[in-house]
């Protein structure tokens, strides 16, 4: 007898857990109450034909124990539970020839999930029949990035150091125009150093012209002047010669 | 194609790589990879596929609690009619939302009885032939390396033996 709504509300979760089990089809089928096609069996699941399939020989491989998504099942069902998958699938490929399979797992209603109790399909493809197919729609390599820092520490990784927001690329447009600004700055100042420095190198360039020129010319007066000495020197000799000459003539007049 | 070379690399060991696609069906659609080159669900060893399982379940937790989604899709496309458009094993995982515009919805067959029966039984032949081996633990490997050898060492003395005159 199903209980009124009411009674729905006052019952505690793993009461609602109990009657879910209870009115589920699924556990029916595995406990045998409800008539169906079983392919395989072992401690953990088991695989039914489907009778309303997306193909000719779609399988589902329920839990024995009623679990609703893959998150609340150990670890231990769901590892065996995937191995069983790719058996099926082999199975299925040598049984009607066929050249693809895919294994469909929905959690959530949202996903397509039409029963409460976790299944996973598998059922064979052939080319161009439209059953599933995964879209492939391009990002943006910024959206991509933001995901990847978002989902990073959850999956055991440190984060990039990339731009992701709006806010951080503003920021970084502002700092580069400051760094901008600064530049330029530092350019101007640049360039008048190397005014300076030339006006500097220019200037030594001419002290050394003139100090050179006034050597020389200092060294030309020097010259000069010693000339100037030596003929002032040789007239005194002459000089000096002349009255010496003169002596001797006096002197040769007094013996005549 | 090399996953591992992929800007959306999120992280990398020694049996998988998990990777954010360039292309993907919707923002936080994951795809995990073998990390060794198999190609087909078939070549993957079982012992790949159980730590690959639990990881997918993993990640598909991770997409529930941090990106906001009301449910997740695990897809394996196996071969190209199913759509495997990389010549690497993967699983897809894909984050679902209210009008997402994506659709895994398909259009059931209506079949016969009878062909349901002759379904069933051509497919039990070959799932009958199912036995899910454990694989043996390498230390039970290299003992029966072991008494192998012993076993050609006594028999190549056995052999000595009878030559003898």
């Amino acid at each position: 007898m199903q209980p009124t709504e009411e009674e729905l509300k006052k019952m505690s979760p793993e009461q609602l857990l109990e009657l879910q089990k209870q009115n589920c089809i699924f556990c029916k089928i595995i406990a045998g109450e409800i008539p169906s096609k079983k392919l395989y069996q072992d401690e953990h699941c088991v695989a039914v034909l489907d009778i309303n399939p997306a193909s000719e020989g779609h399988v589902l491989l329920l839990p024995k124990d009623h679990y609703q998504i893959l998150p609340q099942m150990p670890e231990e069902v769901i590892a065996r539970m995937f191995v069983v998958a790719k058996e099926l699938s082999h199975a299925i490929l040598k049984a009607f020839n066929a050249k693809g399979t895919n294994i469909f797992v929905a959690n959530g209603a949202i996903a397509g999930q039409r029963a409460p109790h976790f299944m996973i399909h598998v059922f064979q493809r052939k080319q161009d029949d439209g059953i599933l197919t995964i879209p492939a729609k391009p990002i943006s390599e910024k959206d991509l990035m933001t995901l990847k820092n978002h989902l990073l520490p959850f999956v055991g990784g440190e984060k990039q150091q990339v731009l992701d927001e709006k806010k951080d690329a503003q920021q970084f447009i502002e700092d580069k125009k400051e760094l901008d600004a600064e530049i330029q700055e530092e350019k101007e100042e640049k360039k008048e150093e190397t005014k300076q420095v030339v006006q500097l190198k220019k200037e030594k360039k001419s002290e050394k012209k003139k100090k050179r020129k006034q050597k020389i010319e200092d060294d030309f007066d020097k010259f000069d002047k010693k000339e100037k000495e030596m003929d002032d020197e040789e007239e005194e000799i002459e000089k000096e010669e002349k009255t010496i000459a003169l002596d001797l003539d006096k002197i040769g007049d007094l013996f005549a | 194609m090399n996953p591992e070379t992929e800007p959306g690399l999120l992280f990398k060991d020694e049996n998988q790589i998990a990777v954010l696609p360039l292309k993907p069906a919707t923002p936080g659609h994951i795809q995990l990879f073998s990390a060794q080159p198999f190609t087909i669900l078939e070549q993957v060893p079982n012992a790949v596929i159980e730590t690959m399982a639990i990881t997918a379940n993993k990640l598909s937790t991770v997409l529930f609690d941090h990106l906001n989604c009301q449910g997740t899709n695990i897809i394996i496309e196996n071969g190209i009619p199913a759509g495997q458009t990389s010549s690497r094993f993967s699983m897809h995982i894909i984050p679902r939302r209210e009008n997402d515009g994506l659709n895994f919805q398909w259009n059931p067959l209506k079949l016969s009885e009878d062909d349901l029966n002759t379904i069933f039984l051509r497919l039990e032949e070959f799932t009958n032939q199912i036995i899910i081996q454990k694989e043996k633990s390498k230390i039970i490997q290299q003992e029966e390396k072991k008494t192998v050898l012993e076993y050609n060492q006594e028999n190549y003395l056995l052999k000595q033996l009878r030559r003898m005159p």
